[in-house]
Parts: structure tokens; sequence; C-alpha cells
């Protein structure tokens, strides 16, 4: 018999003077002891909430509308509250996404180890902290952790305490609901791996929630992909990736590549060869380089920069994020900055375009020093030098329609007025796939899906015919789906408008279609630089290695076998 | 949560082509009266908001209707002196011989004015101060910072008698200017701190890559982001007005000719009032103040929630 077996199961969120929307549609769906599923969606796709339906952690206002969840034989769609404290132990647990900040800040990790024992009184007092020190020892923490509080942890270490204290009740049933997806990519690998091991360690069935099929697919036994909210396919894991059946898996794998790959191509995305060194390279400069009005003209050049940001506690050292880094983009080149958190780049990103002033070196325009300038001088620096942000939910006023924030910049940085600065908007939407321009010019940012959000922020960026780009990550908050297509917009506007491209990522997929020259950061300084092509195909740094292989690739897993 | 995504050929972006969107109005005024009814429906869906704003609703009936609601002037001392409640005179009369029901009703002119007026100028001062102090950086954050410190430190009764001491015989400009002193201070502080977040917002550094000034960032980018807390400071400084003026008033500091309820509770309270049996002149303008001030904090949780974004439509992902 399977240990949990959903029937029909349907989830309505009903928010309070809002339309009911269904968010969990009649999904059926068996889980058998000991097995490893995943479960793969977009946002919106309803895993999140079939995961906490599951466990029954779901909060009004979603609702279990209908159906049945059967956990070893019993029903409990219905349980009530009691019941369902007394069936955590040994029953379901749940390891949430931002499970990192689960943890109370003003309680040492042994005591949240000994809430959890003293709740349920199955492990008797003078054994607490043995026991704990052993789970702790499971998902490789050394036991001097429990004497500290959660602030002084990683988010890694954290994320790994959150799984020891769900491990903490034996459950049989363990949901992990985006476990990594806050975290460093580094990090994320290594927790992956610990998730496996322990997995196969203590044989408990888990249920792995995923967006990136990638992560699924190299764990899961068995994979059930999500979408508005039925599950649209349910198979085995090889045979998902070798045979998929449904268009939109289909359409999910299509987005995974190999970055060391010979020939990378993505759905949208022109594909780049090496035919000789540099070809690509210097085919797309020859185009950019063109008599075209608007190209870029000057070089940002910087010299032995450095930042020191002040110690953030007093007695501790201060921080230096960027380390005597040199560089020169070329105009109409397309340079890649890739690292994991906190190594810099966005640092490097803030003092190119005058937001931040580096400790030492120089930062150089055209003949421009944007280290030494004042605020006025800044504000032409911004009509050459523009930026796209890394999150299109922040990064547009909720209160402004498309139109407003499209002809601030117009008027800020040319000389249009009225009806001719209302054309150039058009324009700018029309540039950047928009359309209707009429239709999207009158939306509000809610309006818009993430995808449409950030076309409206390059669009913002394009409107003073800027000759540089500056992107931090500007893909990394949107579903695959909708990445290949911004990437694309990225690429065609390079080829268009010939502007210069700092493109800033840890995705090292992305900088391979997208740059000519990379550049590896770790801890401020530069580990590799040179061709994108040669870098990511034969890394000489150990780093680059490191971050190539925290890529997650299903193939690895099915053609290594 | 649930952004409609459609199954499209590979790469192509779904596109969520949304609806036809809510109707907004063209007009610029048109537009205004749309935000302020939509905040009127979210504050009103609110139970205590609710009562609050029922309340608070009478108490402007009663002040604009005055001159028809009460039987008599507020002036009017015709009347025998010290007077218990009768048919004629409801809530009995003044020593001077005035009807305590009038005066109750026409006392509300004066605490709606001063509690809105001073209540609102405050805010605006606390609005200016405190979002530009907010975003600028540099050595006039201390001098600020000094400043408000230095009026949230001192106590605001002991300030306010002084500063009225000082310009005794004012009238009601007088009260207003002392309140709008000693009130804007707190609130500066509270929207200082919600600009201090708002400004790290990716929204706003593009709104300075788009080559905007900073005044137009803070007042046309942050400010309308905010305005939940600003009604809400707006409340808050109000009520405190409206007690303020009452004890000034009570105190004998304020325009002794006219009738509001910090005065007639002074006048009751020199002619001793309590000894001749007369509690009700205590009592009846003693309950206006302090149901005028419960409903505006009542109104107060009804903003609050205007607040919480997870009320709000379309913050959410």
């Amino acid at each position: 018999m399977s240990l949990l077996q959903i029937e029909d199961l349907t989830v309505v969120y009903e928010p309070r003077g809002a339309q009911p929307t269904t968010a969990v549609d009649r999904v059926s769906l068996s889980l058998e002891q000991g097995e490893f599923v995943g479960l793969v969606g977009e946002s919106g796709s309803g895993k999140s909430t079939l995961g906490f339906a599951i466990t029954r952690l779901a909060k009004a206002p979603a609702r279990i509308a209908s159906g049945r969840i059967v956990f070893d034989g019993t029903d409990i769609a219905g349980m009530g509250a009691e019941e369902l404290r007394a069936q955590r132990r040994g029953g379901f647990a749940m390891v949430l996404q931002s499970g990192m900040n689960a943890l109370n800040p003003v309680r040492s990790v042994g005591h949240h180890f000994a809430d959890v024992f003293a709740a349920h009184g199955h492990v008797p007092a003078p054994r607490r902290r043995a026991r704990a020190v052993d789970l702790l020892d499971k998902v490789q923490l050394p036991a001097t952790v429990l004497d500290r509080y959660p602030g002084e942890l990683s988010g890694g270490m954290r994320q790994r305490v959150s799984i020891a204290l769900a491990l903490s009740l034996e459950p049989r049933l363990m949901v992990f609901d985006e476990p990594t997806t806050a975290l460093d990519v580094l990090v994320q690998h290594a927790v992956m791996d610990t998730i496996r091991e322990l997995q196969k360690a203590e044989g408990f069935t888990a249920v792995l929630i995923s967006h990136d099929l990638g992560v699924v697919l190299e764990s899961a036994e068995r994979v059930a992909v999500m979408h508005d909210g039925r599950v649209v396919e349910d198979a085995p894991a090889r045979e998902l990736y070798r045979h998929p059946r449904h268009e939109y898996t289909r359409m999910l794998l299509s987005h995974y590549a190999d970055p060391r790959a010979e020939v990378v191509e993505l759905p949208g995305l022109s594909s780049r060869t090496v035919d000789a060194a540099g070809g690509t390279a210097a085919s797309v400069r020859g185009t950019a380089a063109g008599p075209d009005a608007g190209a870029a003209r000057d070089a940002v050049v910087v010299e032995h920069v450095s930042k020191v940001y002040p110690a953030p506690r007093r007695g501790e050292q201060p921080v230096t994020a960027v380390d005597d880094v040199s560089f020169t983009l070329e105009p109409g080149g397309a340079l890649a900055l890739v690292g994991q958190s906190g190594s810099g780049k966005s640092t490097i990103a803030k003092m190119l375009t005058g937001v931040e002033r580096p400790t030492s070196g120089t930062v150089r325009f055209g003949d421009q020093r944007v280290d030494r300038m004042r605020r006025r001088q800044l504000r032409r620096l911004h009509a050459d030098v523009q930026m796209v942000f890394q999150d299109p939910y922040s990064a547009l006023n909720p209160l402004s329609t498309v139109e407003y924030t499209l002809t601030r910049p117009v008027e800020n940085f040319t000389d249009l007025r009225g009806e001719a600065a209302r054309a150039r908007v058009l324009e700018l939407l029309e540039t950047v796939g928009l359309t209707p321009v009429e239709q999207f010019a009158a939306k509000l940012p809610h309006q818009l899906s993430g995808g449409q959000r950030q076309r409206v922020v390059i669009a913002r960026a394009l409107a003073s015919n800027p000759q540089v780009l500056v992107a931090d990550e500007p893909v990394s908050m949107l579903d695959v789906s909708l990445r290949a297509g911004v990437l694309a917009l990225l690429q065609e506007l390079r080829r268009e408008t010939g502007v210069s491209l700092l493109y800033i990522t840890h995705d090292l997929l992305s900088a391979r279609v997208i740059a000519d020259q990379i550049m590896v950061l770790h801890h401020g300084t530069v580990v590799e630089r040179g061709e994108t092509v040669r870098v990511l195909r034969f890394p000489e740094a150990d780093y680059t290695t490191r971050l190539l292989a925290a890529v997650p690739q299903p193939a690895r897993r099915f053609e290594a076998s | 949560m649930t952004e409609p995504t459609a199954v499209t050929a590979a790469g192509t972006e779904p596109q969520v082509v949304p609806g036809p969107p809510r109707r907004t109005s063209r007009t610029r005024t048109g537009r205004f009266f749309q935000v302020v009814g939509r905040g009127f429906a979210t504050v009103w869906a609110n139970p205590k908001a609710r009562v609050g704003l029922v309340m608070l609703g009478a108490f402007v009936l009663m002040a604009v209707l005055a001159p028809v609601l009460a039987p008599y002037g507020p002036h009017d001392d015709s009347f025998g002196r010290n007077e218990a409640g009768s048919a004629a005179h409801w809530l009995g009369t003044t020593g001077n011989g005035e009807d305590v029901l009038s005066q109750v009703i026409y006392g509300a002119r004066i605490s709606l004015l001063v509690g809105f007026v001073a209540g609102g100028l405050s805010t605006l001062v606390a609005v200016v101060i405190g979002l530009s102090w907010g975003y600028l950086r540099g050595w006039g954050d201390d001098v600020v910072n000094f400043l408000v410190n230095l009026f949230l430190v001192m106590p605001g009764l002991p300030l306010m008698i002084i500063i009225a001491a000082y310009l005794q015989n004012g009238g009601l400009p007088m009260i207003i200017l002392v309140v709008v002193l000693t009130g804007w201070a707190w609130g500066a502080r509270v929207l200082r701190s919600q600009t201090r977040s708002l400004r790290s917002r990716d929204f706003v550094t593009a709104a300075v890559f788009s080559g905007e000034r900073p005044a137009r960032v803070v007042f046309r980018e942050i400010l309308p982001n905010m305005t939940s807390m600003i009604a809400a400071s707006f409340f808050g400084a109000a009520t405190a007005a409206i007690l303020a003026e009452s004890g000034l008033s009570f105190l004998g500091l304020g325009d002794m000719s006219t009738v509001s309820w910090g005065s007639m509770i002074f006048w009751a309270q020199n002619s001793m009032a309590i000894l001749t049996g007369q509690w009700v002149l205590l009592f009846a303008p003693g309950l206006c103040i302090a149901l005028l001030a419960t409903s505006m904090t009542l109104v107060n949780f009804g903003v609050d929630g205007l607040s919480n974004p997870r009320l709000r439509e379309g913050t959410g992902r």
C-alpha cells in the first residue's frame, strides 16, 4: 500500500474581497514508502500549495475544497488540530524555502531541539543533547552548533539545522519546498548532496518541490510536472528526461544545456559555436561597429580598483569587497562577471555607475573619471551608462503606469516633450517586444508578468540611448521559460544598437550565451578571465571548475550511466 | 501567486495579456476620487474602523448642523442659573445661565476644527521634514536629528503651556500653532524610518538612473508608497490636537470667549459644578472629548490595514 495517496485534491485560495482562484485542481498522486519524488513547476503552478496541503500546513485564505489525502491509511484532509499535532511525529515534516529564517533568532540551536523534544516527549530529558548532536551529525554539522544562535550561522548551516529539526521527529514523509533556492550556488549543491544522502540512509519518503527541473532530475527517482494546478506528467526521472511526453515538459527541458558543451543552444537564442578562437566575439563586434547612430563610442576602463567597506562591528576586520580589479569594456563588447554572492561583482557594477566610489583605483568612461563625479555629473553619466536591475518586482514603482515610468527618462535625457516623448515611449515598448504598445503603456506593474516587467526595466534603461548597459542578474528572478526571451532581447539589442554590455551573473549558462568575454571573481579578486568559450570549456582555475560543477545538468546523471 | 502562464512554443514568452484592466478614470480628479474611494473601502472593511467612522461621521454632522440641531445659541445666557435637566434644557444650564446641550453641540465645531487643521498642518510638517531627512545623507541629517530629538524629549504639555503663555490671547490660531509646534516630531521620525527603508528599494535607484532630481524622487516616487502611514500619522496627530486643545482650554490658556468642550469644563470647574450637583456639566463635554478621540483611534485600526501590503491588491507576486 502506498504511504500517501492523494485523490482528486482541489485547493482554492479565497482572499477577502477578491475572486477565488483554484491553485491545485483535482490532483491525484501516490507516494510509495522510501520513494524520492520531485515536484516541478514554474511560479503559480500550485506546487507549493500542494506541498502545504499534504502536510496540512495550508492556512487561510487557502482551503482544501475537495478530495482526500490518505496518509498511511487515515484521511488527514479533515483532521483536527490536536490530532494533527500528534501526527507530526513519525508522520510528515516540511523544510521550507526560507527555512534559514524559520529559526527564532533569540534562542540557541540547542533550544530549538529541546522545544521539539519537549513538545512530543519522545526523547527522555537526559538523552536530548546526545540525540541533538546525533541529528546534527546527520546533516554534517559539528556539535558546537548547538550553543550558537541562528544569527551566527551561515544560510547553508541554518538550512541544515532546519532539516535536522524536521528529522528529529523521525518523519516517514519529508517535504522539501525549494530547500536550496535562497542559498548561494555552491552551497546549494552541497545541501542537495546532503539531502540525497540522508534520504538514502534514513529511508524516508521525500518530496522535493522545485522550479528547477535540473535540480530535481539530478536527485529524484520519479518526477511529477505541474502546470496551472494540474499534474501534466508523472514519470520516472530517466524516462521523463529521455522521452518527455507532454509539450510543457519538453519546453522546460529545452532550457537546460551544458555551458561546457561545444555548441550551446537555447530556444530563441542564436547558436554560438566555436569555429575559430574568438570567432563569435569578432563577428558580433563586426556587426556592432557599423555606422549606426547610438552605438557605443567610449570604452569603460577600470584600473586597479578596490573597495573596502568599514568593519560592520567594532573590533572586526574591514570588509574588502573588491580587491585590485582591472578590466576594459570595449565599445560594443559584452563582458560577463561571474561569481557566487559576496564575490564583489555587484560592487563593481555600483562603482561603474557611480553609485559607490572605489576606495582606490580609477574608473574611466571615455575621458571622464567616474570615481570623482559629483551628483550633477552623475546625472549626465546616466545618459550614457544605464542599469538593468535584478528584481523586476521591486525595480518598478508599483503606483506608476508603464508610460509614466518610461516618459521620465525620455524627458530628463532628451529634448522630446509631449507627443514626441510619447511616440518615443511607444517606440521603446516596440523595441522590447511589448505589443500592442498602446495597451502596455497604460498598465500598472502588477498587471504584468515577471518577464514583461523586466522588459519594461530594459526599455527604461534604453530611453536615453545609452552606450553601456550594466545588467545585474537580469534573469535570476524569472521563470526558466521566460529567461531565454529576456536573454534573446539583450542579445538582439547589442546587435542592433551596438550597446556595450556588462553582464553580471552566477549562472554560467546564460553567461555563455550572452557574453564574449568573461571574468570569474572570487572574494573580490579575478581568478580567471578570457574568451567566454575558452574559459568555460577549458577552465584553468579550480574555482571556475567548481562553479561549473554546480550548474544543474540532468544530462550528467543519465548520460554517464 | 497565480500568474497565468500558458504553454507556448519553446522560447517564446507566455504572454499574460491582462484582461480589461479595472476601469481607471481618465481625468486627474477622477483618478483622485477613485483612489480615495478605494482607500475608504479598505478602511470600511475593518469592523473597528467602521465603528470609528460612524462615530466620527456623527460628530462631523453635529458640528456642521449645529445651528439646526442646537435648541438655543451657545452664548444665550437668558435662562435661569444652575438649573437641573428639564424638558426645556435637557442637560440643564450653566452658572451663567446658558444651555449646556447647545454648548456641547457647538463645542464640537472647535474641537473638530482644531483637530483637523492642527493635525493636518503637523502632518504636513512631518511629511516634509521626515521624507527629506530620510532621503538625504550628510551633515544635515545630524542637525535635524538633534532638533527632532529635542522636541521629542521635552514633555508635551508643559512645553505647550509655556508657548501658550507667551502667545497669550492669540485665539484659535494660537492654539493651532502651539499644537503644530509640539506635535510634528513624532510623525517626522516615523516617516523618516519608512523613507529609509524605501530609499534602498530598486525603483528608487532606478528613478535616480532615470535622471530624476532628489525632490521628485522623494515626493513623486517615495511619498505615494507610504500613503497609509501618512494617513495614520494624520489621525494620530488629530487625536493629539483635540486632546491638547481641550487641555489648554481647561487650563484657561485658550480663548475663553469661544465655546469649546475644554472651556466648558474650565467654567464648570470654576463654578464648582460638582458641589452644586451638576455633574453633567463636567461629564457631557468630557465624554464627547473621549468619544471623539476614541473614534479617531478606531479609524486608525483600519488605516493600519491599509499599510499591510498583503491586503493591498497587486503587491504580491
